[in-house]
């Protein structure tokens, strides 16, 4: 027996040896770089890009060849994985994260290289990129990383699928009323009487693309309460409803549910609007990686429907540096790459969403790809969009971005199970949410003392707010923290 | 000496196979669990304290537990857990009745087999026709039915193997697999189980909407009749327990407490006492001292002897059996409602679950489908082997003694498995609160609106998500004092013992 037990534990050995003598790295001599990413068919080519890119800018070895070799590693992209594997010392050298949210927390943790300085050094520093980037990427003043593409949510639409049923292709700009108008004869249309309703005019729409166009944030000015309670949170959460389970213009998680498509890259929403039981998709042009793939269809691209205030949510998925990286001084240049004319064109021709730096977004390969006369007209809508209606998400620094999503997920889903009203609903969340704050800032001694210093500051500058607001009078713009509220009351002519 | 040389040899020998497992043990349980009681009496958060930032750390006392409490999500995930766990008992006797069934030899003789091969080959050829005629659904109906026709057919060809190796099934196959197949089974529109449903259904709203509104009331009546009846019966079984000495009076009032939940329930429905609303526990506890007091005067009016037996005794049977019939009675209440409510759902239509996605089928959902794959899990097994140790003389005597199938099981064989089923409730109740995570991670991701959250699954989200670390550690240890205080419990009050 101790003898099959012995040659179990040397092939075990053997295999082991096996596995570490197949790492990259062990190799070649050349340093290698892990980018922790999604499993984007695009990658493959921005890979490529970079090995490219470095030997065009001499960043090359004494064989000519790249200083550094980048791997992809796709299996580590989901953000528990990310934390475990960063805190253990053990992360990619290079890090994908989605917006302000991965940003704010994996550098709380510690895990992110402050990358300021050598972004102004190497011109990849955020005036590159879209104004709302501002905030996705920097937090305290430092900069953390940069935008490996952006997204601008915007609507697609299935121009073939609204002719088949005779129904008009929405204007650029719409309002909510004509969005449900529109949305009702589209239903009525396109599904038969008496049969269950397999064709939907738009796959969701973000609850907070709906209760920003009312001038409402989630946030106050100072970030430093939640104000879920006020009637437009409220409305937008009925109107959510309405439209699913009345009007079903949208599809409820049961009709989500049956449908049987297969989750290629983008998920099941993009084979479902090529097949026509989406006529619209709110997405980001990205979505054209998959479209693309699918064969020509006639597209057309439109800005979220509005109540008062056209506006749209821009997101990022940027790269960051791992503090504990092997390798990071080649990491920074891989966002200097972010920055260049060749991975601005490559996503300017992928489709990868919209280059991190809007000079792109002027060319002709952008606004008119040559193979793809059937997109034509709908690039600049995202980049416009991201330029003139875009503000970024909101993050408060007394409590945790991903907490609120869980709480505000529950909410939404309490309403549109009719488990509560959404009265309750608006209610338990701004209870939940400020319970947590309250306890953030009110730690005893162990509350971080900046943080609490901070929130007592910001609270006294959101009563002057408020009583500007009741006297009618103007703000200040640098009392403003919440960008949606920078820009809404700067548009609005609010501020000072 | 050489016998000296061996012992060092073999020492040295048994250490070096049982080291690595002992050195993982250390590394992988024991010190995290150890760890893991620091933390929770920690503000560890993972934002603060790590590898990359070396803030202080505070003892901060109970506070991660306290705020357990506070924050209603520990109850609201506590609550699901439970919800999910009173499948057990159901479980528990459907591996027990599996094991029974399978315990039998349902061999066929001579040349059956060979008809029935003919019998199936028949059946696919037929199926392949329908198909090629565009009868696919007929053909996928018949091919179902085939099946399951020909799985029983082969346990009488080929005896219990097939269906051993069949109702295993479920435990060897991995549980993400299984859980996207059952997530297509739950497909509210397309899913094998609601178009199996949505006919019944049909029939169902037709045969209401003609049926005279009497006859429906009737039938809802008698669904309310059967939980006083279910009621009267536990009454029966507890006063011969008690009577005979094989209950104590505390053991007796808990269960009759227990089971007066329903029967309040009832009351303040039918009374019309609507300012009882909110008062459940008054009614049941009044009731159930009540109906004590009638028992004791039953007793002193009949003039039996006492068997007198310290207060607790019997406790933990009877309390078995009374969260048995209190699940029981309540499925029967819940039924009653759904025909009571069944003339008014007509109208607008009866529609099958949407199971996953309905806030208040999610759970069950999740409990069904627990249920398939707990019936033909270890318990099924652990029952399989304990049911050939009963020793046959006993079935013997109970035959000799005239006692029929029922009374053979009740008086032979469950007390015989006495020892078996405390372990296999044990285990089971240890899982149940552990468990859940696997299910709501694939299946729902906690969702809709946090129904199919447990506390395994929250134990994750703030470990891992939010890096509330400590937070975390607290919400570990609350549960593992629930699975210690209710295992401590089992262990008092549970039948350990044949004898028992």
């Amino acid at each position: 027996m101790k003898y099959i037990f012995l040659s179990i534990f040397l092939v075990l050995l053997l295999a082991t040896f096996a596995l570490l003598s197949s790492y990259p790295e062990n190799n070649t001599t050349t340093p290698t770089l892990y980018w922790v990413t999604d499993a984007n068919p695009a990658r493959k080519d921005q890979v490529e890009g970079f090995q490219e890119w470095l030997v065009k800018h001499n960043h090359v070895n004494d064989d000519n060849e790249p200083a550094v070799q980048l791997k992809l590693d796709t299996a580590n992209r989901s953000d528990d994985k990310i934390i475990i594997q960063g805190v253990s010392g053990i992360g990619g050298d290079i890090l994908d994260t989605y917006g302000g949210t991965g940003i704010r927390f994996l550098g709380k943790i510690g895990m992110l290289d402050d990358v300021t300085e050598h972004a102004k050094a190497n011109g990849y520093d955020v005036s590159q990129t879209y104004a709302p980037m501002k905030e996705e990427l920097m937090v305290n003043g430092k900069q953390y990383g940069f935008p490996c593409n952006v997204g601008a949510q915007i609507f697609w639409v299935n121009k073939d699928i609204l002719e088949e049923h005779n129904q008009p292709i929405p204007s650029l700009n719409w309002t909510v009323e004509e969005f449900e108008k529109l949305g009702k004869a589209y239903i009525k249309s396109a599904n038969k009487p008496g049969e269950r309703q397999k064709n939907f005019y738009m796959d969701r729409i973000d609850l907070i693309l709906i209760y920003r166009s009312m001038g409402f944030s989630s946030f106050n000015e100072t970030l430093t309460a939640t104000q879920y309670n006020d009637e437009r949170f409220i409305k937008s959460l009925r109107l959510l409803h309405k439209w699913t389970y009345e009007d079903r213009i949208l599809p409820s998680a049961s009709d989500i549910a049956s449908f049987n498509s297969q989750q290629g890259y983008g998920g099941a929403n993009l084979q479902l609007f090529y097949r026509g039981n989406y006529a619209m998709i709110q997405t980001g042009r990205y979505a054209l990686i998959q479209l693309r793939k699918f064969g020509a269809m006639n597209l057309a691209a439109v800005r979220p429907p509005y109540l008062d205030y056209p506006n749209t949510v821009v997101g990022t998925r940027s790269a960051v540096v791992y503090v504990a990286g092997k390798h990071k001084e080649y990491a920074k240049l891989f966002l200097a790459y972010l920055a260049s004319e060749d991975y601005n064109m490559r996503i300017v021709k992928t489709a990868d969403a919209l280059p991190p730096n809007p000079e792109y977004t002027k060319v002709e390969e952008f606004l008119k790809p040559k193979d793809y006369p059937n997109e034509w007209g709908c690039h600049e809508v995202f980049s416009d969009a991201a330029n003139e209606i875009g503000i970024g998400y909101v993050y408060s620094p007394y409590v945790l971005r991903q907490q609120m999503n869980r709480y505000e997920g529950d909410a939404i889903n309490a309403v549109m199970s009719n488990r509560m009203s959404a009265e309750k609903a608006a209610s338990q969340l701004q209870q939940q949410v400020m319970a947590d704050i309250k306890h953030n800032v009110n730690l005893k001694k162990y509350a971080l003392p900046e943080l609490v210093e901070q929130y007592h500051k910001d609270v006294e500058l959101q009563n002057k707010i408020d009583e500007l607001k009741k006297q009618g009078k103007k703000i200040p713009l640098s009392y403003i923290k919440n960008p949606f509220y920078r820009k809404y009351y700067q548009d609005k002519g609010m501020v000072e | 000496m050489a016998v000296k040389g061996s012992k060092y040899r073999q020492l040295f020998t048994g250490l070096a196979f049982i080291g690595p497992n002992i050195a993982g043990v250390f590394t992988f349980v024991i010190f995290p669990v150890l760890f893991a009681i620091l933390l929770a009496f920690s503000n560890w958060d993972l934002t603060k304290h790590n590898i990359f930032k070396d803030e202080p750390l505070y003892f901060v006392g109970l506070d991660n537990f306290t705020r357990l409490f506070n924050e209603g999500d520990f109850v609201r995930f506590l609550l699901n857990t439970l919800f999910l766990m009173m499948g057990i008992p159901f479980c528990v006797a459907g591996s027990l009745f599996c094991a029974m069934m399978l315990n039998k030899d349902n061999r066929g003789g001579g040349g059956k087999i060979y008809l029935y091969l003919t019998a199936s080959a028949l059946l696919f050829v037929g199926c392949i026709m329908l198909t090629l005629v565009g009868m696919g659904a007929s053909a996928m109906t018949l091919l179902l039915a085939g099946v399951g026709g020909t799985v029983l057919i082969s346990g009488l060809g080929f005896g219990q193997t097939i269906f051993r190796t069949l109702f295993y099934m479920p435990h060897f196959t991995t549980g993400v697999a299984t859980y996207l197949l059952w997530k297509k089974l739950y497909d509210p529109y397309d899913g094998p189980i609601n178009n199996v449903l949505n006919p019944v259904l049909g029939y169902v709203e037709a045969g209401v909407k003609v049926a005279p509104s009497p006859i429906v009331y009737m039938m809802h009546l008698a669904l309310v009749v059967v939980v006083p009846v279910m009621f009267a019966f536990v009454l029966k079984r507890v006063y011969r327990w008690w009577q005979d000495g094989d209950l104590g009076s505390q053991g007796a009032f808990v269960t009759i407490l227990i089971t007066c939940i329903p029967i309040a329930v009832l009351v303040m429905k039918f009374s019309g006492f609507v300012h009882w609303t909110g008062k459940l526990e008054a009614v049941a506890i009044g009731g159930a001292s009540v109906v004590m007091l009638l028992l004791f005067a039953i007793k002193w009016w009949n003039g039996k002897p006492f068997q007198i037996v310290e207060g607790m005794y019997g406790f933990g049977s009877a309390l078995a059996f009374s969260l048995l019939m209190l699940v029981l009675m309540f499925i029967a209440i819940g039924l009653s409602m759904v025909v009571g409510n069944l003339p008014e759902m007509a109208q607008s239509g009866l529609e099958a679950p949407h199971w996953l996605t309905d806030y208040h089928w999610a759970k069950p959902s999740l409990m069904i489908m627990g249920f398939w794959a707990a019936i033909g899990s270890n318990n099924m097994l652990l029952y399989l082997a304990a049911l050939t140790n009963v020793p046959k003389g006993l079935y013997e005597a109970a035959e000799i003694d005239g006692a029929g199938r029922f009374q053979t099981f009740w008086n032979v064989t469950w007390p015989q498995l006495a020892p078996t089923t405390f372990f296999i409730a044990v285990m089971s109740t240890i899982g149940g609160l552990q468990g859940g995570f696997e299910a709501a991670r694939t299946m729902t991701e906690g969702g809709p609106s946090g129904a199919t959250t447990t506390l395994s699954y929250y134990i994750y989200m703030e470990g891992f998500q939010t890096g509330r670390l400590s937070f975390s550690a607290a919400l570990a240890w609350a549960l593992f004092i629930l699975v210690f205080t209710i295992t401590l419990f089992n262990w008092k009050f549970g039948n350990r013992y044949v004898n028992d």
